[in-house]
């Protein structure tokens, strides 16, 4: 018999952490590989983690709304294999993780236990700033971590300000007396409640890009008479066939014709590396919302999809997202987003770039309008709309060509035609 | 639940006043929650075992006992006076002054923190309530925010050998005796019967330790028995291993050695077989906890059993020492308040105040050799230290366990006087992760005992 420690896997793209929904197993409890032992929120979705072994579980490595970095131990289990059992390559969920890792026994070379030479308060920081210390490299002589370093690997791979979030979920001292006072005053407390899950995710996220990318906006209105105008014949036209046609692919394809026209937007930038990568794939995030927060689902490849087959797919890719059901590659490797908060009723707005990408483009809210045509006023359709992108990519100037691209194929959809 | 009793919202309650108990009770308070502090002795309980009827008022008896012996031992310094007269009912007197005024003490610090300190015994009985009775057929309903668990230890008992408190008694009685007992028989060679037995052996009494072991201190590591024998030897102590306590008669204590049916006279017989946790009667079954072995409640690192619940001290695994449970309490009252954080040490210290005295922290030889570590034991002999021979003492020693490949500090285990005040330095440098070099490049006052950690780290560190 051995106890093996099952660590949290890398279950996608540039996650450092996860964090527990829900377990399905305690401890006593007898598992057997691949049965699905908890329900792990990452950056991206709820991902469903199977056992790597037959055996008992011993102990769990945190409780519901704990985040647990890459590589923390998930649950210990007794077993007397001394390796993972092998995965058989059919496991069922989309988001499996992809690279489990191997267990380790917490052990170093020497034979003493493993631990991270840092003092008291630096693993208490690191604890509050949810860092795994086996992950950082210590600036030290011997590997010491320091207070900097811990600080510095939060600032870099973006785990979690935890310890503010804690803090601001401690309970005020009540000061009201015990017994409530008579009803003149209103009588109640604020609701704290942690903050936990997609919305954690989405604080974060927003948090780093609103942080670092030096953003710039474009904003216009253009004449969607004709956008109108094609929707509705298409419309027509895709009824027998069940498709129904909402803006959004239009926005998609147009995009993408600004896109191919001004590779620069559909890029990205690796400061760490000073680099910048042009993207050959055209794949555009929509935001979606649901009840606990926006998520970006991804149409890979859009420029080789026609207009319906992108409808069915984002029509699809939203009800997965509301049912938080969506596939890590469903989420991962976009190129460009598209937000369209216009069908919230928002004329216009600001959107903010998710990094490694360097724009975004917002679509507001759809609207009849007086204009001057021709000297005399007239009633048309209008469609406001802002880009933002990195200034550190682009300058005014290039987003100028990439918004006149993006609205001349806006005006006049039959431009369309010429994409690919 | 009785009509009547109807409940009393409450913010976050601490079960039990002793060092654990107190300094959670603190600890939430000055992070701005309302504290209610509950204890069997109220107002005069907090401090708890600790400071009532263990540490403080044993280290007393030691501290005494130790002055009487060298008094009795400075003829070689040219001291010569008449044998010293010890007063057991004085000494008692002493020793609750000191009591007394740590007491006021915690006391005070509670009151300045706005602390409630309430008397009673505490029992859950649903999730989020519990009742606390009075003693005088009063109780009272409270609903609690957060509930912080440390209820602590009571000397365990032996069933052939019932508490009497005259003839039979625990620490406890033992450390309230009014006269000095012509012979003691100790029924515990673990930390507790030895402190106990060599106090009184140097203020004039027989004293006979037995022990069911091979060996004394059996928790601990086996290469320490030798000085400690040798040192109980020169007091005269008897030390009976292997002995099975079979009972007692009005003179004699009675046991069973090699099935051989033995026995020792003695006026007193003190009870010192160790400790068990106080969870009996917590209602710990309402939150659906089940206490594992010796009554233990197993705890998740923030210390938390249980929704809103945390459990600290002698009550949780681990060593049952008083400095443990106040690390732990600073943890548990973070928790409590939302904080991120766990109880992680990387070593406790554990010190027993036998003769010499013994202080530990870290790995010991034994346990590396058990982990198959590759490490680097080094040993000084107290025979070393320059300040020792200006104060006659030659018994013990320092051994210093660092890791092969780096040198790094993994334990250290001071034998000799003021152990207990020499390991804290070594427990520092095992926290910050400091090396046997950088312990040997550290400069140490001359001539002193601190020498000794000093003197073995450059040992290590040429060795390497």
């Amino acid at each position: 018999m051995s106890h093996y420690e099952f660590k949290l896997p890398d279950v996608g793209e540039g996650l450092s952490e996860g964090e527990i929904v829900k377990w399905y197993v305690q401890p006593g409890d007898a598992v057997k590989a691949d049965q699905i032992i908890v329900d792990v929120q990452t950056d991206k979705a709820i991902v469903e983690i199977p056992a790597p072994v037959n055996g008992t579980i011993v102990s769990l490595g945190g409780a519901p709304n704990d985040v647990l970095p890459i590589g923390a131990v998930l649950a210990v289990i007794e077993t007397d294999e001394s390796a993972p059992a092998d995965r058989p390559s059919d496991t069922t969920p989309a988001a499996t993780p992809a690279t489990p890792e191997a267990g380790t026994v917490a052990a170093t070379s020497s034979g003493r236990p493993a631990r991270s030479l840092a003092s008291p308060a630096t693993r208490k920081l690191a604890r509050g700033l949810g860092v795994d210390l086996s992950q950082v490299k210590g600036s030290g002589s011997r590997g010491q971590i320091t207070r900097a370093d811990v600080e510095q690997f939060a600032a870099a791979g973006g785990p979690a300000p935890v310890a503010s979030v804690a803090a601001a979920a401690s309970p005020p001292a009540p000061a009201t007396p015990v017994r409530p006072a008579p009803a003149a005053v209103p009588v109640g407390e604020d609701r704290v409640e942690p903050l936990s899950g997609l919305r954690r995710q989405v604080a974060l996220s927003m948090e780093q890009a609103w942080r670092t990318v030096p953003h710039i906006f474009s904003m216009d209105d253009i004449d969607a008479t004709e956008l109108v105008r094609a929707r509705a014949s298409l419309n027509e036209e895709l009824a027998p066939r069940g498709i129904r046609l909402s803006y959004m692919p239009f926005f998609i394809k147009a995009c993408v014709a600004a896109l191919q026209a001004h590779p620069r937007f559909n890029a990205s930038l690796d400061m760490e590396k000073q680099q910048i990568v042009y993207r050959h794939r055209y794949n555009i995030g929509v935001a979606t919302a649901t009840p606990d927060g926006l998520i970006v689902t991804v149409v890979h490849d859009a420029d080789r999809k026609s207009l319906a087959e992108i409808a069915e797919e984002i029509a699809s890719l939203a009800a997965l997202a509301r049912e938080r059901r969506v596939s890590l590659e469903q989420l991962s490797n976009g190129t460009f987003t598209i937000s369209n908060y216009g069908s919230y009723g928002g004329l216009m707005g600001t959107p903010i770039i998710r990094p490694p990408e360097v724009a975004i483009a917002g679509f507001g809210r759809l609207h009849d309008a007086v204009v001057p045509v021709d000297g005399a006023p007239a009633v048309q359709k209008r469609l406001p709309l802002c880009i933002s992108t990195d200034h550190r990519m682009n300058d005014g100037e290039h987003l100028g060509g990439f918004a006149d691209v993006l609205m001349r194929c806006l005006r006049e959809p039959v431009r369309l035609l010429g994409q690919g | 639940m009785v009509v009547g009793n109807v409940p009393e919202a409450v913010d976050l309650v601490v079960a039990g006043g002793g060092p654990g108990g107190y300094t959670a009770a603190l600890e939430a308070a000055h992070r701005g929650r309302r504290v209610l502090l509950i204890d069997a002795a109220g107002d005069d309980g907090v401090g708890g075992v600790c400071l009532h009827v263990g540490c403080i008022p044993s280290k007393t008896l030691i501290e005494t006992a130790e002055l009487h012996h060298r008094i009795s031992h400075a003829q070689p310094m040219g001291i010569a006076c008449g044998p010293p007269v010890f007063d057991m009912a004085t000494f008692q007197g002493w020793k609750a002054e000191r009591v007394a005024g740590l007491c006021g003490g915690v006391r005070g610090l509670l009151k300045q923190a706005g602390v409630t300190v309430k008397r009673g015994r505490m029992r859950i009985t649903q999730p989020g309530t519990v009742v606390v009775s009075d003693g005088d057929g009063g109780a009272q309903f409270l609903n609690y925010k957060d509930l912080i668990l440390a209820t602590g230890s009571a000397p365990s008992t032996l069933a052939d050998l019932p508490i009497d408190g005259e003839r039979i008694v625990d620490s406890t009685g033992a450390l309230s005796l009014t006269t000095l007992p012509e012979s003691v028989a100790v029924v515990g060679g673990g930390y507790i019967g030895l402190e106990l037995g060599t106090a009184l052996a140097k203020l004039g009494s027989r004293v006979t330790i037995l022990e069911a072991d091979a060996r004394l201190l059996p928790a601990m590591d086996a290469s320490l028995h030798r000085p400690l024998a040798r040192r109980l030897g020169e007091l005269g102590v008897d030390v009976v291993t292997g002995a099975y306590v079979t009972g007692a008669d009005d003179e004699h204590l009675l046991f069973q050695r090699d099935g051989k049916s033995q026995q020792v006279r003695c006026e007193l017989i003190v009870v010192a077989v160790g400790r068990r946790a106080n969870t009996a009667e917590l209602g710990l079954e309402e939150l659906g906890l089940k206490p594992g072995g010796g009554g233990l409640v197993p705890v998740a690192p923030d210390r938390a059993a249980a929704a809103h619940v945390y459990a600290i001290g002698d009550i949780t695994d681990g060593p049952a020492l008083a400095h443990k449970a106040t690390a732990e309490a600073v943890v548990a009252a973070e928790a409590a308040c939302g904080g991120h954080v766990a109880f992680e040490p990387q070593v406790v210290p554990v010190v027993v105040f036998s003769d010499p005295e013994i202080a530990s922290v870290g790995w010991s030889a034994a346990a590396a050799a058990e982990a198959g570590a590759d490490v680097r034991k080094t040993v000084l002999p107290l025979s070393a230290s320059g300040r020792a021979a200006t104060m006659g003492q030659k018994l013990g020693s320092v051994e210093c366990i660092s890791d092969v490949a780096d040198g790094t500090l993994l334990g250290v285990t001071f034998v000799g006087p003021h152990a207990s005040e020499l390991v804290a330095e070594a427990a520092l440098a095992i926290e910050m992760g400091a090396s046997v070099e950088d312990l040997s490049m550290t400069i140490h006052p001359h001539p002193t005992l601190s020498e000794q950690l000093y003197e073995v780290s450059h040992a290590a560190l040429r060795a390497g």
